[in-house]
């Protein structure tokens, strides 16, 4: 996709999202910036505590104490959804930008019939009746593919697979024909068989309905498939963004480069698979340099003193690294 | 046909236990209050003795399920009637306020706990201590509260709910009844008001309520649509306390405030010097056996409603 032809349909400027534990603030999202184009895929990849679902939740309004957001704004149909009562930004969620979920044996609700949990979004935004939303859950359940629709709408959430659930979280999501869909790991607690049938599904909804959507993912191969641009995300910050092609061609942050290097190759006859040294840190262990220099191999003196600034070091190739400044 | 045998079996699993349990407790009771009155163990130097033999409190007790089963307890005549007529008849003015109470407690406890969960953690305390404090204190202290307050408007000639003067003790008319339904209301709607609360906050950290606000639900979407299962099911678990919660304040309520149903009959035929001892022995048989197979009964439906009506098995 060509970023230069169309317009963002959503923009994140600076954005902060602490966490505030005993009066102090832990950063969790770190002045991120990044826009999605309309009918684009941007994955966000990074490690568990990176700060991709945090990123999903703050755009969603959706972060829960002690989680806030301290700066920045999120621009979408020209309004700053910080800036919005949660009334509006209610009639947003769901209808305009929907989510996704990491585990959908835990997202769909245990007490209620699915077919009532697919129509909730409808009733709500859609004020449609019971009678032509439970139509529409109906066809909502057949499009992502469950059979016997009918008879499964008036099922309760323990009668289906870890598989089925999360089908069903897609037919939630994309009840109201959203323009953003975020797909928080959306295949992570799914077994390795049904992880490409539900990023078909995604992908086919996309086309179908010309949504746009965020990807958080830690599965570069998920990434390959279906981005078309990329966010490496790393202690809340933002370590490289470009296109799909340049970040697999040419990969510039040196924790960019890990990642490519675990990706397991069938050519490759090693009998170890190559992982990065060491451990996430925990937000309150954030020193003053660059988050990532106990784990780099290019370390310098500088990457512990100071935090590099991202740079655009080849047109549309944003990286954070000494090496390039 | 298959479906209905497994729910049969269940709710036979449900109601045999309770029943069994009950039996025994009925036991129990016509056991303990076949006992004679004046029966009395003494020691003196060492030695115990006591007022009666052995054969004859047996007797006594033989006889207590003896007229219990042959229906002369029923007919036993107790100040001008017969003691199945005073059961009735005061069933009605115990069972009035039982429900009322229980409904009134409901009416105020759901609310006020939706209106608790709400608050931040800056009036967490205060949200705390205004449930706790009620259950703390002893029931006869916040009962005896309730009567001073109606003593208080009473004397005063203030009028409340637009209809008049309430009276604060007796049981002559419908307006008697409506300080004890609100005396027992209090420590029940106090509890339902925590699980309530309680429910609501522990709900609103589980992932399917953040799929829910995802999904553009306001808070009173997610309470009326999500929660308000979860809200009956913990109330009706915690039901077992707040029956006995209620039954205990019935029988201090009706002595406090004069007013003459099951409770206020228990205590009288225990104390009263009015009533020939027998027939006291009896009456009081009868009332609290009554009062057990209600209780009971009442247990017994409110777990059959919890573990069938409401469908909460999670993932399984």
């Amino acid at each position: 996709m060509d970023r230069g032809d169309v317009m963002a349909i959503l923009e994140v400027k600076n954005l902060k999202t602490y966490f505030d534990i005993n009066n102090t603030l832990y950063p969790a999202v770190d002045d991120i910036s990044f826009s999605l184009e309309k009918g684009e895929t941007l994955a966000i990849i990074g490690e568990s505590g990176s700060g991709k679902s945090v990123t999903a939740l703050s755009i969603m309004g959706l972060v829960n104490e002690p989680g806030k957001i301290i700066q920045g704004e999120i621009i979408f149909e020209s309004k700053d959804l910080l800036q919005l009562k949660e009334r509006e930004l209610q009639n947003i969620r769901g209808n305009k930008i929907s989510m996704i979920y990491q585990d959908p044996m835990m997202t769909l609700n245990p007490f209620n019939k699915v077919g009532d949990q697919i129509e909730e979004a409808l009733l709500i935004h859609k004020k449609a009746d019971k009678k032509t939303s439970k139509k529409a859950a109906i066809g909502l359940i057949k499009a992502v593919g469950i059979s016997e629709a009918e008879n499964r709408y008036s099922h309760f959430p323990n009668q289906f697979s870890g598989g089925m659930r999360q089908r069903l979280m897609i037919a939630m999501a994309i009840a109201c024909n959203p323009q953003i869909l975020i797909a928080d790991e959306p295949t992570t607690a799914l077994d390795v068989t049904i992880q490409s049938e539900i990023l078909e599904l995604i992908k086919d909804l996309k086309h179908k309905n010309n949504m746009s959507i965020i990807l958080n993912t830690h599965d570069l191969g998920v990434v390959a498939e279906m981005a078309d641009s990329v966010i490496v995300m790393y202690c809340g910050k933002i370590m490289e963004k470009s296109s799909i092609k340049n970040i697999f061609d040419n990969p510039l942050n040196p924790y960019t480069i890990s990642l490519m290097n675990c990706i397991p190759r069938i050519d490759d006859r090693k009998k170890k698979l190559k992982s990065i040294e060491g451990y996430v840190p925990h937000p309150t262990d954030y020193g003053i340099g660059c988050r990532f220099f106990d784990r780099c191999d290019k370390v310098m003196e500088i990457c512990k003193l100071e935090m590099p600034e991202l740079i655009e070091k080849n047109p549309d190739h944003f990286v954070r690294c000494f090496l390039y400044t | 046909m298959r479906k209905n045998k497994e729910v049969f079996k269940g709710l036979q699993r449900l109601i045999i236990p309770q029943i069994v349990m009950l039996i025994f407790i009925l036991i129990l009771v016509v056991v303990l209050t076949g006992i004679p009155q004046n029966f009395n163990i003494s020691s003196y130097n060492g030695v115990t003795t006591s007022n009666m033999t052995f054969g004859e409190v047996k007797a006594s007790i033989l006889n207590n399920f003896k007229i219990l089963f042959n229906g002369e307890a029923f007919s036993t005549m107790i100040q001008g009637e017969t003691a199945w007529e005073l059961l009735i008849r005061t069933s009605k003015k115990s069972m009035t306020i039982l429900l009322f109470g229980t409904l009134l407690s409901l009416l105020i406890g759901i609310p006020k706990g939706i209106l608790d969960s709400r608050k931040s953690n800056t009036s967490g305390t205060v949200k705390l201590l205004q449930s706790l404090i009620p259950l703390s204190l002893p029931d006869v202290f916040t009962i005896g509260l309730m009567q001073f307050l109606a003593m208080y408007l009473y004397t005063n000639s203030i009028k409340i709910f637009g209809i008049g003067l309430l009276p604060f003790m007796g049981d002559e008319t419908i307006y008697h009844s409506i300080y004890p339904i609100m005396a027992i209301s209090i420590l029940p709607a106090a509890y339902i008001s925590r699980i309530t609360a309680q429910t609501i906050e522990e709900g609103f950290s589980k992932p399917y309520i953040l799929a829910a606000r995802g999904k553009g639900c306001s808070r009173r979407d997610i309470i009326i649509n999500h929660l308000f299962k979860s809200i009956l099911f913990n109330i009706l678990s915690g039901f077992t306390m707040i029956i006995g919660i209620i039954f205990s304040s019935l029988i201090i309520i009706e002595r406090l405030f004069s007013f003459r149903g099951l409770g206020f009959y228990l205590l009288y035929f225990y104390t009263t010097d009015l009533i020939d001892p027998y027939e006291a022995g009896v009456g009081f048989t009868l009332f609290i056996v009554s009062l057990a197979i209600v209780y009971y009964s009442i247990l017994v439906i409110v777990n059959v409603l919890k573990d069938t009506v409401i469908p909460m098995k999670e993932n399984g």
